[in-house]
C-alpha cells in the first residue's frame, strides 16, 4: 500500500509539473501573439480616432464658414447704412466735424 | 480478443488517423500552393480591391476677398437631393411631396424619377431648411451628398468684376472665369485601407500625397469704396432716366481698382433670373466714343510735343470750322480761345485746330501711347480693345473728328487709365484688379504695380493737371467742385450712333466726367459714364455731380484731408506724444 502511494503521489507530481509546462508554453505563445497584434490593433483604433476627429474638424471649419458668410451679409454696407439711418438716426458728419488723425513716423 | 489483436486494432486507429491529418494537411498545402503562388496576382489585387479605397480629395473653390480681406466670394458645403428611383415605392407621392418642399415642377421631377435607373437628381444644393423639411418627410429611397456652394454675401456689390460660378462650381463670368484654374484646382485621389464598414483605418502622415490646395483670390477693389461708386451711380441713373452707367475709381500711383461700378447690375447668387448682357464688366467690355473726355488726350500730345503752350491763342472761327468737306460746330459761338480755355470750355474748333497743328502721326503715336487701341492686360474676361484706326484708313475728316472724340471707340478702363496717366505724372499704369494670391491666410503671391511705359514728360503732366483743375474751376465741370479739395477732370457729351442709320443721334448721348484729386498729390482718378440721359444730358451736368458726391465720399473714407478737416498729427510712438492741432 505505501509502495503503491508512493508511485500515486510521484506520477502525480509529474503529471501537475507536464501541465505546468504546458500552460507555461501556451501563455508564452498567446503573450507572443498579443505582444505581434497588439500594436496593429493600436494602429487600427488610431485610426479611427483619427478619422472622428478629422470628421469633427472638417464640420467645425464647416460651421465656421456658415458663420463667417452670415457675419459677411449682416455686414452688408447697405443694411449697415440702413440701420444706422433709419433705427439709429445716424448722419454722415460735416466736413468740419471730421479730425483726421496723421501718425508721422519720427 | 488477445492484448497482440487489440494492439493491432489500435495500430490501425492510428495510422487511420494520422492519414486522415495527413491528407488534410496535403489538402492544405495545395490549396495555400494554389492561393499563394498560382493564384497569387488575382487574389492580391482583389483583396487589395476590397481593403484600399480611392478617396477623392475635392479641393474647395478658393475665395474672393476685397483689399480689406472682406468675403466677396465664399463656398459652404450643402446638401444635394437624389433619388434611387428603384426604392421608391410610389412616385407620384414622392414627387409631389417634393416638389412642394424643394419648390420644383412636379410634373419634370416626375418623368426624371421614371427615367432615371437607380440614380436621379431631385434637386442640387438647396438651402438648408429645404434640406431639414426633406429629411423629416423621411422619404425611402431618397439621399443627400454633400457638395460646395458659391454664395456672394454682398450680392450685387461689384458682381460684374467678380463674375459667378455653374452648378458644377466652373468659373463663368467675370474674375470667377478668368481666374478658374487657380480658384479651382483639380481634384486628387489618395488611396487609403478601409475596414468592413468602409470606415478609413489608416490615415496618411505624408500630406504631398494630396493635391496642391486652391488658392484664395485678394482684389485690389475696395468693398466700401465699391458700395459708394454703385450707390451714387444707381441714384443717377435713375435720376436722369439713364439706360446704363459705369463708374471706375482707381488709385492713379498704382493702377490699382478701387471701385468698378456697373448699373444696371445683378445678383450672382441667382443670375440666371437676370438678362446674360447684364452679366459683363460693361467697364471694360463695352466702347464708346468719348466725346469731348479725348480732349485731354490731345492736349497732353500737343503740350509735350511742344506745339503749343497753354496760354497760346486760337481764333474759334465763331464756333464753326469746315474739316474735310463737313461743318463741325461748337455748342457755343467763340471767337479767341487760350489753349486752356479750349480745353475748358471744350471748343470743338479749337481742338480740331490744335489736332491740326499736331499733325495726325503724332496725335495717333500719343493715342497708342495712352493705351488705346489695345488691351489694358487688367484681366478681366471680354476686355474689348476699343477702335483706334491707323493714320492711313483716316479720312480727311478723321483728324476733326477724332480732335473731339469721335470716330474713335474707347472701353471705360482705357479713358480711366489714361488720365491717372497724368494724375501720376506721366506714367502709363496696368490697370490690375487682383492684388495678390492667398493660401491659408498667406499671400503666396503678390502682383506688384506694372508701369507700361511713360507717355509724356512730369512738366507736361503737371501742365495739364493746371488745365484739368481749369476746367473744373472755370470750365464745363464747375458741378464736379468738390469743397476743400482741388479736382482736375474733363466732361464729355458724346452723341451715339444710330446702329441702323450709322448717323449721330440727336437725342442720345453718353455724358461722361474724368477726372482725379486732390491735384496737389492725386489720389483717386475716377471715371462717370452715364449712358443715355433723358433730358438733361451734359456730361458737365449729369456726370460731374456724380464725381463730386463720390468723391466727397472717397476722401471721407479714404481719410484724404479737405481743407475744412481738422488734423490730428501724431509720433509713431504714442498717440499722446505730440499731439498737434492744426
Amino acid at each position: 500500500m505505501s509502495r503503491n502511494s508512493f508511485i500515486y503521489r510521484a506520477k502525480q507530481k509529474r503529471d501537475f509539473r507536464e501541465i505546468a509546462a504546458y500552460m507555461f508554453s501556451v501563455l508564452i505563445l498567446v503573450s507572443g501573439m498579443l505582444f505581434y497584434i497588439w500594436p496593429h490593433v493600436r494602429i487600427i483604433r488610431m485610426g479611427y480616432e483619427f478619422e472622428r476627429l478629422e470628421n469633427m474638424h472638417q464640420a467645425m471649419i464647416q460651421t465656421n464658414k456658415v458663420l463667417r458668410l452670415e457675419v459677411a451679409s449682416l455686414k452688408s454696407l447697405e443694411r449697415i447704412e440702413r440701420i444706422a439711418r433709419e433705427r439709429l438716426g445716424l448722419t454722415f458728419p460735416d466736413d468740419d466735424q471730421i479730425v483726421i488723425l496723421i501718425k508721422e513716423n519720427k | 480478443m488477445t492484448k497482440k489483436d487489440t494492439r493491432k486494432k489500435i495500430q490501425i486507429r492510428i495510422y487511420i488517423i494520422l492519414t486522415f491529418i495527413s491528407v488534410c494537411f496535403l489538402s492544405l498545402i495545395v490549396k495555400l500552393y494554389i492561393l499563394q503562388i498560382m493564384e497569387h496576382e488575382n487574389l492580391l489585387e482583389k483583396s487589395e480591391g476590397q481593403i484600399k479605397r480611392i478617396f477623392y480629395h475635392r479641393s474647395d473653390r478658393g475665395a474672393i476677398y476685397d483689399r480689406n480681406l472682406r468675403e466677396l466670394a465664399v463656398n459652404i458645403k450643402v446638401d444635394s437631393v437624389y433619388a434611387n428611383p428603384k426604392k421608391i415605392k410610389n412616385l407620384t407621392d414622392t414627387a409631389r411631396t417634393l416638389s412642394s418642399i424643394l419648390n420644383i415642377d412636379r410634373r419634370e421631377l416626375l418623368s426624371r424619377l421614371r427615367k432615371g435607373k437607380g440614380f436621379a437628381w431631385v434637386k442640387r444644393k438647396i438651402i438648408p431648411e429645404e434640406s431639414v423639411k426633406v429629411k423629416e418627410a423621411g422619404i425611402k429611397g431618397i439621399g443627400f451628398l454633400r457638395e460646395n456652394k458659391r454664395f456672394y454675401p454682398k450680392r450685387e456689390l461689384a458682381a460684374s468684376v467678380v463674375g459667378f460660378v455653374g452648378m458644377d462650381n466652373n468659373g463663368l463670368a467675370g474674375l470667377e472665369y478668368s481666374y478658374d484654374d487657380y480658384l479651382r484646382r483639380d481634384r486628387g485621389e489618395v488611396i487609403l485601407e478601409k475596414d468592413a464598414l468602409g470606415r478609413r483605418v489608416n490615415f496618411v502622415a505624408n500630406k504631398s500625397l494630396f493635391p496642391l490646395k486652391e488658392v484664395d483670390i485678394v482684389l485690389t477693389i475696395d468693398e466700401v469704396i465699391q458700395y459708394i461708386a454703385e450707390e451714387e451711380l444707381k441714384k443717377k441713373v435713375i435720376e436722369t432716366g439713364a439706360d446704363s452707367g459705369v463708374i471706375i475709381v482707381m488709385a492713379p500711383d498704382t493702377g490699382n481698382v478701387l471701385a468698378m461700378a456697373d448699373y444696371p447690375g445683378f445678383n450672382p447668387n441667382s443670375f440666371g433670373r437676370y438678362q446674360p448682357f447684364l452679366w459683363q464688366t460693361r467697364a471694360v467690355a463695352n466702347t464708346y466714343e468719348p466725346g469731348s473726355t479725348f480732349k485731354l488726350i490731345l492736349a497732353s500730345a500737343a503740350l509735350e510735343e511742344k506745339e503749343t503752350s497753354s496760354d497760346d491763342l486760337f481764333f474759334c472761327e465763331n464756333g464753326e470750322i469746315d474739316v474735310g468737306g463737313i461743318t463741325i460746330h461748337d455748342h457755343k459761338s467763340y471767337k479767341w480761345l487760350t489753349f486752356k480755355e479750349i480745353v475748358g470750355k471744350s471748343s470743338n474748333v479749337g481742338a480740331i485746330k490744335i489736332a491740326q497743328e499736331l499733325g495726325k502721326e503724332k496725335f495717333y503715336n500719343y493715342i497708342r501711347g495712352f493705351g488705346f487701341g489695345s488691351k489694358t492686360g487688367i484681366g478681366i474676361p471680354g476686355e474689348a480693345i476699343g477702335i483706334v484706326r491707323d493714320p492711313g484708313h483716316w479720312s480727311k475728316v478723321s483728324i476733326g473728328s477724332i480732335a473731339i472724340g469721335q470716330e474713335i471707340s474707347v472701353t471705360p478702363i482705357q479713358l480711366v487709365t489714361a488720365v491717372s496717366c497724368i494724375a501720376n505724372g506721366g506714367l502709363l499704369m496696368e490697370p490690375r484688379v487682383v492684388k495678390s494670391f492667398m493660401r491659408d491666410g498667406v499671400v503666396v503671391r503678390e502682383f506688384p504695380p506694372k508701369v507700361v511705359r511713360r507717355v509724356v514728360s512730369e512738366r507736361t503732366a503737371r501742365e495739364m493737371t493746371d488745365i484739368l483743375k481749369y476746367v473744373v474751376e472755370y470750365g464745363t465741370g464747375r458741378l464736379a467742385m468738390l469743397e476743400g479739395s482741388d479736382v482736375a477732370g474733363k466732361t464729355g457729351t458724346a452723341q451715339k450712333i444710330d446702329p441702323v442709320s450709322k448717323t449721330y443721334m440727336k437725342d442720345k448721348f453718353l455724358a461722361s466726367f474724368v477726372g482725379y484729386f486732390p491735384v496737389d498729390d492725386p489720389k483717386v482718378a475716377m471715371l462717370v459714364m452715364i449712358d443715355e440721359p433723358k433730358e438733361i444730358f451734359w456730361g458737365g451736368q449729369v456726370a460731374a455731380p456724380v464725381f463730386r458726391e463720390v468723391a466727397r465720399r472717397v476722401r471721407r473714407y479714404m481719410n484724404i484731408p479737405s481743407d475744412s478737416n481738422k488734423i490730428y498729427r501724431f509720433a509713431d510712438k504714442s498717440l499722446g506724444a505730440s499731439p498737434q492741432l492744426e
